[in-house]
């Protein structure tokens, strides 16, 4: 099973890296310069809203009911789960701090699965991933696609949460325990990220005009602002507008 | 010309409206009224750049207590309707926050549909704010930051924090238009560095080009959006 994972994970690895060698399609055939697969990425996000009506949103309604103290839990074991591919990831990037410290809240916080956090709020290692780790490399952002279950994100994203599930450390442990985390914890992150911004998306997903078009918007600039290279080149969108007045 | 020749002259020139104003006010007087004229020239661009910062982070306490004055009254939905109109007019330059959001668009449109785009566009805005209100209620703005971007923008940052505890602290920037010798106007609203106009304008352009270039087709869907909103509203019961 785990190989058949395995083999998957590779086809579609092979999938994004074939996406990111078309991302330098010309920019006049591209409906928009971030988003030469419109169209496919549209019936993609059209799909996830339909699994979001019939799945995660009823879900993540149910967690909202439950009381705080069972939403921390289930929030604490997804942010747990990730723990070893932020030490790892930590590791990649130079930061030996932050990767000790992602050990030792694993191991800690471990001896509750993670549902408490048994540790000080200044013990808490930053959250990263692969996708932190190339981007510290300046691997371009790449274009923008949206992905079945997984939703929207670019071709540098998508291949880094890839990695992150090919890597993730508790993969590699061959106890009961640790293949039943590691099949629990997407799920349990899914419900509990749509819980914790459920009012948030809901007013993307009822209260825009397109609702694919705006979360793009808010998907790419978050990515600008964080130090995407591909966005550091455009002039300011506000001083363009000012001299096209003038 | 020699140095020292030069030296000379400048002296003389000195020397002669040194004596005139020894005259006239005084060697004390002069010294200071010199430093004075120094330091007030270099001095001026400056302060009016801290005045008009000043003037900015006023303007958006001004907005932030008028929303929450509103917020605390138990206004009908006309009031609320209003009252929220008014605020737009005071504080923000409608017509070029507006026509921003279409972008090119915007230049090739008829008058006609220019009017029915401001019109409809304000119609979404306000019903928006006015069912939002409730949320207002709860929160606290806190100023942080204030400074020049560029000779046009000034940025006025703030944190959000929502006294229920519900949501987390959000940190906001406002894109306040400054143009010398005119009111300030606020241009855009940042949440977390996402800007609301840059998502409204992706939103706008992405209908526009999906039904090719017709500005009339997102006119309608404003239109339609307007109604459920007000139909939401009155279904709320406020």
């Amino acid at each position: 099973m785990a190989m058949f994972q395995t083999i998957r994970n590779m086809a579609c690895f092979a999938l994004l890296a074939s996406l990111s060698a078309c991302a330098n399609a010309p920019d006049d055939l591209a409906v928009n310069t971030n988003d030469p697969y419109e169209d496919f990425n549209r019936n993609m996000f059209a799909f996830n809203m339909k699994v979001d009506d019939i799945v995660v949103e009823p879900a993540a309604k149910g967690y909202r009911n439950l009381p705080q103290v069972n939403q921390d839990m289930m929030t604490n074991f997804a942010d747990w789960t990730t723990l070893p591919s932020t030490s790892l990831n930590s590791a990649l990037q130079g930061d030996a701090e932050n990767a000790a410290l992602g050990v030792l809240s694993f191991l800690v916080n471990g001896l509750t699965l993670g549902m408490a956090d048994l540790t000080d709020d200044s013990d808490d290692p930053v959250q990263t991933n692969f996708e932190d780790t190339m981007r510290g490399y300046e691997v371009p952002q790449g274009r923008y696609i949206v992905l079945p279950f997984i939703g929207p994100g670019s071709t540098r994203s998508h291949s880094a949460w890839l990695v992150d599930s090919v890597t993730n450390p508790l993969r590699f442990a061959s106890t009961p325990a640790a293949s039943t985390i590691t099949a629990v914890s997407p799920p349990v992150r899914v419900v509990s990220y749509r819980g914790n911004h459920y009012d948030l998306i809901n007013d993307v997903k009822y209260g825009s005009l397109d609702p694919y078009s705006r979360t793009r918007s808010i998907y790419l600039q978050y990515g600008a602002n964080i130090g995407d290279s591909d966005d550091q080149s455009k002039d300011d969108p506000f001083d363009a507008f000012i001299q096209s007045q003038e | 010309m020699p140095l020292s020749s030069h030296k000379n002259k400048l002296w003389c020139i000195d020397t002669l409206a040194y004596r005139f104003y020894q005259r006239v006010m005084g060697k004390g007087r002069l010294l200071i009224w010199l430093y004075a004229v120094l330091l007030g020239g270099m001095s001026l661009p400056a302060s009016a750049n801290v005045d008009r910062l000043d003037e900015g982070v006023a303007m958006i306490n001004n907005l932030v207590s008028s929303v929450q004055d509103i917020a605390k009254q138990q206004s009908t939905s006309t009031e609320i309707h209003d009252q929220t109109n008014r605020i737009i007019d005071q504080f923000f330059d409608y017509e070029s926050v507006a026509s921003f959001t279409i972008g090119p668009y915007w230049r090739k449109a008829s008058p006609e549909q220019k009017q029915d785009y401001l019109k409809t566009f304000r119609e979404v805005l306000i019903v928006q704010v006015a069912n939002n209100f409730d949320y207002f209620r709860t929160l606290e703005y806190h100023h942080v930051n204030a400074a020049n971007k560029g000779q046009d923008w000034i940025i006025i940052d703030g944190i959000i924090h929502d006294t229920t505890n519900t949501y987390p602290d959000a940190v906001i920037s406002w894109r306040i238009r400054n143009i010398a010798g005119e009111p300030l106007t606020i241009f855009d609203l940042s949440v977390e560095n996402v800007s609301m106009l840059i998502t409204q304008k992706d939103e706008n352009m992405a209908i526009i080009r999906q039904n090719k270039g017709n500005l009339d087709a997102l006119i309608d869907l404003l239109r339609e959006r307007s109604k459920d909103l007000r139909m939401a509203r009155n279904d709320s019961g406020s």
